[in-house]
């Protein structure tokens, strides 16, 4: 009776062990899941952003990167783009003439293109080699045509800095943070497609 | 002998080190630019300055503000002179029906006529009370116990509205641009008809016998009979028509009728107004590019048209906004509004609007030659009357 009730006592313990090993088991690839996610999660990267329904071209993206160079340029949505041959992101307010003399151009760096498309129609290109993210043309497309000029953090060139010192310099709180994967806040109707 | 160091109290250290901290957190506050005032640091050729064209030399004014109806909607987006010289208001899917103006000169400095109604449907006009000047010695330029007159519902947001004239086939007949097609209305607000589909619609106007129809997205002039009908359309050669056609780089594409007969449509992309038979021959055009106060400035001007009853053209260009008037032959003649007495956010300078609608300012003349200004930042009609010469 003795021997049997050791049995018993011995198989309780090996089933204990068992039990014991198989929540431990468990126990270890849910938290080796779970960290998995957690560490996926946290090391999303973020990146900084312009959102163009809040900048006022205000200039400071000039001048405020830490960049020499500053890594935010304009960016023009062809999809909203009149094509006006009196492009005012283009021209002077009042140039001498409609063409591409210096002394028409609105940008101090003569960083955008035109190039005639059929008549009267022109196309506007940024030469973001050029552009300093100074926001002239975005002022002179705002205010008269569709908008369709507007200013981005340009990801090839931003040093991805943890506290952007032209977000901090920024006044219209336009700079956030976007996920890397969605890195550039188009406006509205180019977003829409 | 050596002089005895004098003891620093700790608590003294301590509200100095704080007091400093203070001093100095309030100078970082006071000199963050909450506003972008103190600029980027960039030299005045990268400052985009339009404000020397901004100043209109008084000298050129030729109207002046005689009152201001407020307009109770969030979105008003125009307006148009109905008969008797009603005034109709269209926006936040209605249409206000305002009594006329008093016969004499409005003097007040604000009115506050109320639209009937709310809902579906028409409300029956009532005996409410008229606009009453507010902090003003002038009389109410809205006749006393005649305020607003009726609201027409609508399914959707209107964006343009004209009013059949005496000489229309139905005179009265309310014709409402929609987004992409025409609602008409009885005078009594009742729905007569909605028109086919067609593209983006800027403006209506109708004749005797026609009713046209401008369309940014097609960059024609449409031609209807009063009931909707198909009867051609101006802005596209074909035929015996060899007009211009028109360069509508964004959807402002004012039209207007005159007493003359011919149709005034803008060529934003032209800057230009283009005057047009009825049966869509260019008769005359004039405007010119500029941001000076003669001619039409930005890329996309003049973005309203009305006509006076002798003739006269009234312009209103966003951008920079202002109203002007010109001769029937387009000569220059002066200034009703400029960025002074209209809402400073129509200069939109530093507005950054996701879309391509910026609402600007609707224009409308009555019988007696008063200009209505549609200001839909403001959300009032403004009345100018020419001044006396």
């Amino acid at each position: 009776m003795s021997h049997q009730q050791d049995i018993k006592r011995i198989m309780h313990r090996r089933a204990f062990v068992g039990n014991a090993l198989r929540v431990a088991g468990a126990l270890g690839i849910g938290g080796a899941v779970a960290g998995l996610t957690v560490r996926k999660g946290e090391g999303r990267p973020w990146v900084w952003q312009i959102d163009p329904s809040k900048c006022i071209a205000c200039g400071n993206c000039a001048t405020h990167c830490v960049l020499d160079e500053s890594a935010v340029k304009c960016t023009h949505s062809f999809g909203m783009c009149g094509y006006c041959d009196l492009c005012t992101g283009y021209f002077h307010p009042e140039p001498i003439a409609l063409n591409s003399g210096a002394e028409n151009q609105l940008c101090p760096t003569g960083a955008i293109r035109r190039t005639f498309v059929e008549d009267p129609y022109f196309e506007y290109t940024i030469d973001e080699r050029l552009c300093i993210g100074c926001g002239k043309c975005v002022k002179g497309c705002n205010t008269f045509g569709n908008g369709s000029l507007f200013l981005q953090v340009r990801h090839d060139r931003c040093q991805h800095c943890n506290e952007c010192s032209i977000a901090i310099a920024c006044p219209s709180q336009a700079y956030r943070r976007v996920p890397a994967d969605q890195p550039y806040l188009l406006k509205l109707r180019e977003a829409k497609g | 002998m050596a002089a005895q160091a004098k003891p620093v109290h700790l608590g003294v250290l301590i509200v100095a080190v704080v007091l400093v901290a203070i001093g100095v957190g309030a100078v970082a506050v006071w000199r963050i630019d909450w506003l972008g005032e103190h600029g980027s640091g960039l030299s005045d050729s990268f400052k985009y300055d339009l404000q020397k064209y901004q100043k209109i030399d008084p000298a050129l004014f030729h109207y002046h503000l005689v009152a201001e109806m407020p307009i109770d909607m969030r979105d008003p987006r125009a307006i148009a002179i109905g008969l008797g010289d009603q005034i109709l208001v269209a926006g936040d899917k209605a249409i206000y029906v305002y009594s006329p103006l008093l016969p004499g000169e409005g003097t007040g400095t604000s009115v506050s006529p109320r639209p009937l109604g709310e809902g579906p449907g028409v409300r029956a006009a009532g005996p409410t009370k008229a606009g009453r000047a507010v902090d003003s010695p002038h009389p109410n330029p809205l006749p006393e116990g005649e305020g607003t007159t009726k609201t027409i519902s609508l399914d959707s947001e209107p964006y343009s509205l004209t009013v059949g004239n005496a000489d229309h086939a139905f005179p009265g007949r309310i014709y409402v641009g929609m987004w992409d097609h025409v609602e008409t209305f009885a005078p009594d607000g009742s729905h007569l008809a909605t028109w086919s589909k067609l593209g983006i619609l800027t403006s209506v106007a109708c004749a005797d016998k026609v009713v046209f129809v401008a369309d940014a997205h097609a960059k024609v002039v449409w031609e209807f009979n009063p009931d909707g009908k198909p009867l051609g359309q101006i802005g596209r050669r074909s035929g015996s028509r060899q007009g211009p056609m028109f360069v509508v780089p964004s959807p402002y594409f004012p039209i207007a009728m005159g007493p003359d007969g011919l149709l005034r449509v803008s060529n934003p992309g032209a800057h230009r107004v283009e005057a047009f038979t009825l049966d869509g021959h260019l008769e005359l055009a004039w405007g010119k590019p500029s941001e000076r106060i003669e001619g039409f400035c930005g890329c996309c001007n003049p973005a309203h048209l009305a006509v006076l009853p002798d003739g006269r053209i009234v312009t209103a260009e966003k951008g920079i906004p202002r109203v002007k008037v010109y001769s029937a032959e387009g000569t220059f003649e002066g200034v009703v509004a400029g960025p002074e007495s209209l809402s400073p956010n129509l200069a939109a300078a530093t507005e950054t609007r996701e879309d391509l609608r910026l609402h600007p300012v609707s224009v409308a003349a009555d019988s007696r030659g008063r200009i209505l200004v549609l200001d839909p930042v403001a959300r009032c009609v403004k009345i100018f009357v020419e001044n006396q010469k």
